[in-house]
């Protein structure tokens, strides 16, 4: 009877839970082929020695060079770890079971660290209005016609590993969404916030490189499975390298 | 792109795709997740198909001579619909419980051609299973169903109920025919009490969880009182609501996010509807319900934060002394399940008379004067302990037993004095089957 017990039940009939459920075991797939490369696969130094032998190149090694080729002005970094700071600025709709909620700017920040290994570790901080309006309701007695005042946004931490194939990067992310609400209703204010699950996929294609960046678009899909909510977007980013 | 790096990346992703399959526990979760949010249901109506619209309507006290128990005559039906069922009248309408988890609400009239027809749809709770039933009542007992006279022998024992069923999804329409008619079981001393108002939203019984229109379908589910939770608005107002947090398990909107205690009534009227579009009612609207709309006798009020105690009790009992000035019996109960809402209890201002229930120790229930122990059923069905506390003046009430095996268990074994569920027609069909009645005391608290 306590409202914990209640939480293992899933009562809401939802594709955009099936959906995030998917993209949670992609991420999952995603983080174990990590380890499990991070445990079987020799040291990064190991790697370029065995390069350097003439076998065959890490697939590390293949990703820097296929980056390298989509922006030949980047050099190839001296040492094997790199962190790189992101920003995305984005525009995006939102959807709750589907149905447009509304259309807003995004935010975002995102921190990698770029490695010789397969997957890189993507963390990203990110913000963006999910929808708002403005309406007159009638609530009924003892309220009668009211004028309400609403928005929803959100703010997420999200991680992930990202997937570098020459000038595309693909990011899986899991992480937590703060569900902000703001509402005025016959003239009181609350703002409620809740905390859920986010799961995230992202594709960036990068289209120009310097040595200290590069710069491209995205695209990017989120889903909030408890919230039924997703969020489809796309936009600007760009990376700096900061260098470890 | 220089074209060895190209072929050493597909070469990484060669090897990667070919290495075997590993056995993905993910995988099961996912299955799991999948097969667990199943989509909503449409409950069927016969619209303009209805035979009931040309029918005259019929008064339940001769609609009362069908209830009892009634045997399954066609065998190609009996594994969806078991040997044989319950029929009851609740609210005008009347109730099928089937052995096996379905149920059929059906309205009833009599046709000019002499014959007795009852129609309405059938639902297999939690699956997405449902469809229509219409089923005929001929010949002499039909005849004298509908003049409203008392059915001799003859015609009792003669009597069927035939007609068909169909399924949503599915082409055809399957007869089906029920006879050798035997009167139900009493059930003294027992109770079942409907979770939620009636049912889970996740059982997809025709209304949302805790909302009015399931409190209207719970009487006619087999329930005799209902459990309903409450919570307190940032107002004060008590609303009916089971999680501490609106979110989408359970209610619509695209700003209904957070916590109850945040948001005031008018808030929630703007902002929140229930799974199935009704609204979030207040305590008080429910209460009313009840007694206006139902045929409920009683009422547990699962209280889920103490702040709404003292306006919950006051509510309470405001809505006893309306009852009973309607000459109408309705028992309410203050449900504690924690420390905090025993001690919140303790120092609320109580009319005399008030009764408790505790989820805690039996000990705690004696100890506040309670007159309802309800332990959770994962303690075990506790014969002895059970045994006990009726011996001590209480009555027993399990929650929440939705499954038949559990609760066949429960029935024999511990011989509570009621059983919380999701299912009330599951409950009312075993009991028909393997109840006894309960010790328990007297006069008993609940109806």
């Amino acid at each position: 009877m306590s409202p914990r017990f209640s939480m293992l039940c899933c009562s809401r009939p939802s594709a955009a839970a099936r959906w995030a459920s998917m993209l949670g075991l992609l991420t999952a797939l995603c983080l174990g082929e990590a380890a499990q490369a991070w445990a079987q696969e020799a040291p990064p130094n190991a790697t370029s020695e065995a390069a350097s032998d003439g076998a065959p190149p890490s697939c590390a090694q293949a990703r820097r060079r296929v980056s390298e080729c989509a922006h030949s002005q980047r050099p190839e970094p001296e040492d094997s770890y790199a962190l790189a700071l992101g920003l995305r600025l984005g525009w995006g709709t939102a959807h709750q079971q589907w149905a447009l909620i509304g259309n807003a700017p995004s935010f975002a920040a995102v921190l990698s660290f770029e490695s010789d290994y397969f997957l890189s570790p993507v963390l990203q901080l990110g913000y963006s209005t999910l929808a708002s309006e403005q309406r007159s309701q009638d609530l009924g007695p003892p309220f009668g016609v009211v004028e309400v005042e609403n928005s929803l946004s959100a703010l997420d931490l999200l991680l992930g590993p990202a997937i570098e194939l020459g000038p595309v990067r693909l990011v899986l992310m899991i992480g937590l969404s703060d569900l902000m609400v703001e509402s005025k209703v016959a003239g009181r204010e609350i703002s409620p916030d809740t905390w859920v699950l986010a799961y995230a996929v992202e594709l960036d294609g990068w289209v120009w490189g310097w040595d200290w960046g590069r710069l491209g678009l995205f695209t990017n899909a989120q889903f909030m499975a408890e919230a039924q909510l997703a969020r489809f977007g796309a936009g600007l980013c760009v990376d700096f390298e900061l260098g470890l | 792109m220089n074209s060895e790096v190209l072929l050493a990346s597909a070469r990484v992703a060669a090897k990667k795709l070919s290495r075997p399959p590993r056995p993905l526990p993910g995988a099961v979760v996912l299955l799991l997740l999948l097969s667990s949010c199943a989509q909503k249901v449409p409950i069927p109506s016969f619209d303009e198909d209805s035979l009931l619209s040309e029918a005259t309507p019929m008064e339940p006290a001769s609609l009362r001579q069908l209830e009892g128990r009634w045997t399954l005559q066609s065998d190609d039906a009996d594994a969806f619909w078991g040997d044989s069922l319950s029929l009851v009248v609740r609210q005008g309408g009347i109730s099928l419980f089937t052995p096996h988890n379905a149920y059929a609400l059906l309205d009833a009239g009599c046709l000019e051609s002499g014959e007795l027809v009852l129609e309405g749809y059938w639902r297999e709770a939690p699956s997405t299973r449902t469809g229509l039933l219409q089923l005929f009542v001929r010949g002499d007992a039909a005849a004298q169903l509908c003049a409203g006279a008392l059915l001799d022998e003859r015609a009792r024992t003669e009597m069927r109920l035939e007609g068909w069923h169909d399924e949503r999804g599915e082409d055809g329409q399957h007869s089906i025919e029920w006879g050798d008619w035997r009167p139900k079981r009493e059930m003294p001393r027992f109770f079942i009490l409907a979770h939620r108002g009636g049912c889970r939203s996740s059982d997809y019984c025709g209304a949302s969880e805790n909302s009015l229109e399931v409190i209207k379908l719970a009487a006619r589910f087999g329930a005799d009182a209902v459990e309903v939770d409450v919570l307190s608005t940032a107002d004060g107002v008590p609303i009916l609501f089971h999680d501490l947090a609106f979110s989408a398990r359970l209610v619509n909107g695209p700003y209904c996010y957070g916590p109850v205690s945040e948001f005031t009534l008018a808030h929630v009227r703007a902002l929140c509807t229930l799974e199935q579009g009704e609204r979030v009612p207040t305590l008080e609207e429910a209460l009313d319900t009840i007694i206006d709309e139902t045929e409920l006798g009683g009422v547990w009020l699962d209280i889920k934060d103490a702040r709404s105690m003292q306006a919950a009790i006051d509510l309470g009992e405001q809505a006893r002394q309306r009852a009973e000035s309607q000459g109408r019996a309705l028992s309410l109960v203050y449900g504690l399940y924690s420390e905090e809402m025993m001690d919140a209890y303790r120092a609320a201002i109580k009319p005399d008379g008030a009764s408790c229930l505790v989820e805690l120790g039996r000990k705690d229930a004696i100890e506040l004067g309670c007159q309802v122990w309800a332990p959770r059923w994962t303690r075990g069905s506790m014969p002895d302990k059970v045994s006990e506390a009726q011996q001590d003046g209480l009555v027993v009430a399990f929650w929440t037993l939705d499954e038949t095996d559990f609760i066949d268990h429960f029935l024999q074994d511990s011989k509570p004095n009621a059983l919380l569920t999701n299912r009330p027609w599951l409950v009312f069909e075993r009991y028909q089957r393997l109840g006894e009645s309960p010790p328990g005391p007297e006069p008993f608290p609940f109806p």
